[in-house]
Order: C-alpha cells, then sequence, then structure tokens
C-alpha cells in the first residue's frame, strides 16, 4: 500500500468517526419535518404524563386513551407516524416534576400532553418554561396555569370564567333569586365561590350565604341547608364532587327544603342520577365540555342531538377502552390532541412556532367537541356553555 | 332553627354512639384501642347494601343477616390477629398497630370487593316526616334514636345485669382471676368483639339508610368522631361512650350553624384535646391508678 493511499484510508476513517459521532450525539440538532430538516433525530413523540396508580387513576386512564386512541387515527388517516409516550405522575406534583424532566430530556419529543389536576401541571411548568418545550395541557382549569410561562398552555377555560356562564344563568332563570352557595373546601370550590360571589351580584343577584364543607369527611350537610334557608336562599349553586351533591339534594328533600340547585359540571356523572333517583329531578348544571353520559346515551332524545361525530367518537372511545363511555377529561383531550396535530402538520414541531400558533388554531378550531371556543385573551380560554337540565334521570340539553 | 338542629345532633351523635360504646367496650376488655373499628362500621354498611339489594326489599331480614356475618369479622380479626399477640403477651401498642393495618386490609376489601363509588341506599319505603314546631322531623330519624336507645338498654342490661356481663367485667378488671374464676377469657374477648362489630354494622346501616348512600370513607370520618366521643365519655365507660357520641354529635351540628360550617369536622379533635387536658379520665370515668 503506498503512502498516498495509506494517508486516504486514514482521512476515511477519520471522516466516518466524525460523522459517526456526530451521528449519535445529534440530540441537540433535532429534525422538524416542516421547519428545519436535515437532522437525523425526528421529532414524533407527544409526552403524555398523567395518574396511572392511586385515587385519580379514572381520570388519568380516560385522558391516556383518548390522546392514544386519537394519534392511532390520526397515523392511520394521513400515513404519520406520531408516537404517544405515557408517564404516569401518581397525581403527585412531585412526581409530575420527575417525569417533566424525563419529556424535556427526550429530544423526539414535541411537546408535553397532561396531567389531570392542575397542580401537578403548575410543577411541571417550570420544567418545560426552561426547556422551551410546550406543554399543552388538556383539562388544568386553575386560573394560574395561562401564567405559568410562555409554553404553558391549556385548554381549558379556567374555572371562574365558567362561573361567570353559571351565574348569568342563575340570573336569567331565577330572575335574580337569593343566591347560597354550598362548596367543597378545595382549591376548585374556593375559586368557584368566589367567583360566585363576585359575578353574582354583577348580574343583579345577592348571595346570601356561602357554606363550606371537607369533602370525604361531611356526610351530614343539613345544618348548612338550614343555614342557607334560614339565610333567605331561594337558589343553591352546589360545587362538589358528584357524591357529596347527591348527599346536599337528598338531605335538601329529607327536611322539605324545596331550592331551585345548579352546579357545573363536575356532577355531570352517571353515578349522579343513581343516588338521588328522581329527587335531583329540575337541577341545572352548565358545561363547557361535551358530556357522553350512558344514562344521556341511552336515552333517545337526548342520543339523537349528537352528531355523526360524536356517535362515531363515542364508538370508537369504548372500543378502544374496553367499554367506558368518554368522560370530560376523555373529550378535552381528544380535542385538544386534534389541535395539536392540526397545528404540527401547519407549522411544524417546533415549540415557538407552535406557542405562536396557538390561539389562532384554538379559535378557528373545526370539528371539537367541547364548547367553541370564543376568545383567546393573555392564553386565558373563554368558551360558549351549554345548559344541561336533569329530568327523570338524564342530563338534557336545555335552553333558557 | 334550634330544634331542627338538635334533632339533627342527636341523630347523628345516637350513631356515633353506638360506635363509640363498641370502641369502648373492646377497650375496657382488652385496654386496646381498636383502630379498625370505623373499618368495620362501613364494612358492615355495605353488607347490608349488598344483602339488602340481593334479596330485593327485606330491609330487616338484610339487616340481620349483615350484622351476623360483621360480627363474624369482628371475631375473626381477635382470633387471627389479636390472639396469637396476647398469647405472646405482646406490648400493648402492637395491638393497636395490628388494628390499624387491619383497618387497611378492610379498607382495601371494600374497595375490591364493592368499588370506590358511591352506592346508592334506598331506604324500603318513604317514612315521611312530622313538624315539631317549625322543625322537620323525619320519622326515620325517630325510629332510628328509638332502635339505638333499645339496643343500649339491652346492651346495658347485659353487662350490668347477667352473668355474662359479669364475665366481661371480671375479665376487663384481671383477665388471669376471671381465668382462675373458670371463665373463658378468650371466649368472652371473641364475643366482646362480635358485640363491637355488630353495633358498628348496625350504625352503619342506619347512617347508610339515613343518608341514602355509602362509600368506603364513611368509616375514616366516623373513626375519629367515635375515638373522641369515647374519650369524651371515659373510656370503658357504656353511658359514658352514649352520652359522649350525642355530645359529639350536637355539639359538631351546632358548631356548623353558628359558627362555621369549616370547622365541623375538626371540632371531634377540639373536643379531644380539651378532654385529655382537662378530665382526662372523661365525663363517666374513673381514674385509675397502676401499681408498679
Amino acid at each position: 500500500m503506498s503512502k498516498f493511499t495509506k494517508f486516504l484510508s486514514m482521512v476515511l476513517v477519520l471522516v466516518m468517526a466524525v460523522s459517526l459521532f456526530v451521528g449519535c450525539s445529534s440530540g441537540e440538532t433535532t429534525t422538524d419535518e416542516g421547519a428545519q430538516g436535515g437532522e437525523t433525530v425526528e421529532k414524533n413523540k407527544i409526552g403524555v404524563f398523567v395518574p396511572l396508580t392511586g385515587d385519580q387513576q379514572q381520570y388519568g386512564v380516560m385522558i391516556k386513551n383518548a390522546i392514544e386512541l386519537k394519534v392511532k387515527q390520526y397515523n392511520e388517516a394521513n400515513g404519520t407516524n406520531y408516537v404517544v409516550e405515557v408517564f404516569d405522575d401518581k397525581g403527585d406534583p412531585k412526581e409530575a416534576v420527575n417525569v417533566a424532566n424525563l419529556i424535556c430530556s427526550d429530544p423526539a419529543m414535541i411537546c408535553g400532553m397532561g396531567s389531570y389536576a392542575s397542580s401537578c401541571v403548575l410543577s411541571a411548568a417550570p420544567v418545560f418554561e426552561e426547556a422551551g418545550l410546550l406543554l399543552f395541557s388538556p383539562g388544568a382549569s386553575h386560573v394560574d396555569v395561562p401564567k405559568a410561562g410562555n409554553y404553558i398552555w391549556t385548554y381549558a377555560q379556567p374555572i371562574t370564567n365558567e362561573c361567570k356562564a353559571m351565574c348569568s344563568a342563575i340570573s336569567e332563570y331565577t330572575d335574580n333569586a337569593p343566591l347560597g352557595v354550598i362548596y367543597q373546601s378545595t382549591d376548585h370550590g374556593i375559586l368557584t365561590n368566589d367567583a360566585t360571589v363576585e359575578y353574582y351580584p354583577t348580574y343583579g343577584g345577592e348571595v346570601v350565604a356561602s357554606e363550606t364543607f371537607i369533602p370525604g369527611d361531611t356526610k351530614d350537610f343539613k345544618p348548612l341547608l338550614s343555614k342557607l334557608a334560614e339565610a333567605g336562599a331561594e337558589t343553591v349553586f352546589i360545587s362538589s364532587t358528584y357524591s357529596d351533591g347527591a348527599q346536599i339534594i337528598l338531605q335538601a328533600a329529607d327536611l322539605g327544603l324545596d331550592f331551585q340547585f345548579f352546579t357545573n359540571s363536575q356532577l355531570m356523572v352517571d353515578s349522579f342520577p343513581e343516588i338521588v333517583g328522581d329527587k335531583a329531578d329540575g337541577l341545572i348544571a352548565t358545561s363547557s365540555l361535551a358530556v357522553y353520559l350512558q344514562t344521556t346515551l341511552e336515552n333517545e332524545e337526548a342520543y339523537n342531538t349528537l352528531s355523526d361525530a360524536e356517535k362515531a367518537f363515542v364508538e370508537s372511545f369504548k372500543e378502544y377502552s374496553g367499554g367506558d363511555n368518554p368522560d370530560t377529561n376523555a373529550v378535552l383531550a381528544w380535542d385538544a390532541t386534534t389541535i395539536l396535530l392540526d397545528m404540527v402538520a401547519g407549522v411544524g414541531t417546533d415549540s415557538d412556532a407552535l406557542v405562536e400558533a396557538l390561539p389562532e388554531y384554538l379559535l378557528n378550531a373545526e370539528g371539537m367537541f367541547c364548547a367553541k371556543i370564543l376568545s383567546v385573551e393573555d392564553k386565558v380560554i373563554t368558551r360558549d356553555v351549554t345548559l344541561y337540565m336533569l329530568q327523570n334521570g338524564a342530563f338534557m340539553k336545555y335552553t333558557l | 332553627m334550634f330544634i331542627q338542629q338538635l334533632i339533627n345532633g342527636i341523630t347523628i351523635g345516637c350513631n356515633y354512639a353506638l360506635v363509640a360504646i363498641g370502641f369502648t367496650m373492646v377497650f375496657g376488655v382488652l385496654r386496646l384501642v381498636n383502630l379498625a373499628n370505623g373499618s368495620i362500621f362501613a364494612l358492615g354498611a355495605f353488607f347490608t347494601l349488598i344483602i339488602y339489594t340481593a334479596m330485593q326489599g327485606h330491609f330487616l331480614l338484610s339487616l340481620l343477616c349483615a350484622i351476623l356475618a360483621t360480627a363474624f369479622v369482628g371475631v375473626m380479626v381477635d382470633r387471627l390477629a389479636l390472639y396469637r399477640l396476647r398469647k405472646k403477651g405482646a406490648a400493648r401498642v402492637s395491638g393497636m398497630i395490628t388494628t390499624l393495618a387491619i383497618a387497611t386490609i378492610i379498607d382495601n376489601a371494600v374497595i375490591i370487593l364493592f368499588g370506590s363509588q358511591t352506592r346508592p341506599f334506598k331506604r324500603p319505603k318513604d317514612f315521611g316526616n312530622i313538624l315539631i314546631g317549625d322543625a322537620v322531623v323525619g320519622k326515620l330519624q325517630i325510629y332510628i334514636l328509638l332502635s339505638i336507645l333499645a339496643i343500649v338498654l339491652i346492651l346495658s342490661y347485659l353487662i350490668y345485669k347477667t352473668k355474662l356481663g359479669k364475665s366481661m367485667l371480671a375479665t376487663a378488671q384481671d383477665p388471669e382471676a376471671a381465668m382462675l374464676m373458670g371463665i373463658s377469657v378468650n371466649r368472652i374477648i371473641s364475643l366482646t368483639f362480635a358485640i363491637s362489630a355488630a353495633l358498628a354494622c348496625f350504625a352503619g346501616s342506619m347512617i347508610g339508610l339515613y343518608y341514602q348512600a355509602i362509600d368506603v370513607t364513611l368509616g375514616t370520618s366516623i373513626g375519629m368522631k367515635t375515638f373522641a366521643a369515647a374519650v369524651l365519655g371515659g373510656v370503658g365507660s357504656i353511658p359514658g361512650a352514649f352520652v359522649g357520641g350525642i355530645v359529639v354529635g350536637v355539639i359538631e351540628t351546632f358548631v356548623a350553624v353558628y359558627l362555621s360550617s369549616g370547622l365541623r369536622d375538626a371540632i371531634a379533635f377540639f373536643i379531644l384535646i380539651v378532654v385529655l387536658l382537662i378530665k382526662p379520665a372523661g365525663i363517666f370515668g374513673k381514674k385509675v391508678v397502676e401499681k408498679v
């Protein structure tokens, strides 16, 4: 072998070694098919973090199934290969930080989606913000979520906005009857009560009493109900879980109190009418989310109000999740994933581009199952609400 | 509103009293703080509901079957978990920790067997209400009060007036001496657990009937309140547990109405602390001097 051949061989080996090294360490130069091109790691993962163990597991599974199903159907229809990688945050804010670090350290991640609880989103937010990776939460409704960083977005509207719509409905339906509030002593309950106390008077009504309770501990609501009656309340707004809400209504019936009850989407679960029977007939609930309860689906009149797309979604979800109907978390996750995938197809996988495009995509989203988004101001979503009335054990859409 | 709240408080308090009596009986005989009492309370309520659903409407028969089943669980708690500890002369704190473990096992078994969701507990019929002044009192409330009062009277007669009761008191006073007098101490202890569990089942079923729904957290919320009730009345005293239960029920109802609804579930702990500071032996309790 001549000296030139030796030299050439060594140069070639060096070039190959360098190129191999560059290929292996290409995590920082990820491919963005739509925008950058030319790099070796393809960004095709969606990092989903939800509680898959613990007492919030049922909600986490709903979110996971909806995102997986949407991505699966999208891949089949468009020939793409997006991958959903699911992490268990156990519903624990500390664990959410660990999981966020795992997602943000993977260069193939397009964005993070999660979690069920706002507290987990808020604790994971600084990690995503520092990494410059979009965190698009399907359902975190705490008012602080949109303020948590430039890359932190939520598809849910804040509790306060929904309360505003509820106060408007109560005012219109009852002609500003004196209102009492019963709320659980949680972040959600306290914010709901504060917003109700603030907004109801703006529509001309008066909140005559607000009573709180500890969810899980308080079983006897009769003293609270008597207090509301004593204060002159004719209408009562309940902010609680379905089991406590059912107790409140049953115990009011026991006391012979004939309140007109209002609530938000928290009571809109199949178990609620099972417990209260016909004693909650006439209850009005507001929801900005689509509700597909078994009791409603079995009701021919209610089922016929669904669009073909909704019927197809419910059927495919039931098939994918082994017979479970999609709950509100699943619907939020489905819609949010639809918007995300459309957006990626439009602007690519770069988080800055996604963040810039999000308001427009949120406002112009087509075929969503949740109510239409009316505005996106300072990252805060306001959407229409739908009224439902409980009649013969089924939540029926209701117009004032 | 005062009378209304008083009656509501007494109704809740009577249920606390029944569970507290079971708790105090076990403590009286074994000097054991039975932390599984609340869980057995919830289990009993679930037994009644399941049997009642299966029997399609025979409530009293379902209740009787559930009481027997829960009493059996109570006996098993003693025989499978606590008997060996007694036999080995383990410290009392070991027994208490064991009951905590049993509580966890029962709670999880209830979730596995019956699910974690709230279950409707339909009343056999609509009992209706009566008016006392402005107060609306459910006839069911009156039935619950009367039945619990009857149970307490029967139990008091059983313990203070019969040979069986004297055996229990003797076992409570000095197990070794009781054994020398021919009393089957282990049988008496098992019987005490059976009665305690049966009372918890009855109270749990009444609570289910009263609230028309039960869930797995039923026992957790009542556990500490009945503990406070027993301490207030004097641990080991049956009349004390009864009075303590009613006082806790009435006070928490009045606190919710006249102070703050947010404080009602904390009041049991406040009572517990005050009693321990001012009169550790409770209202009916006697100061015990331990000989060393």
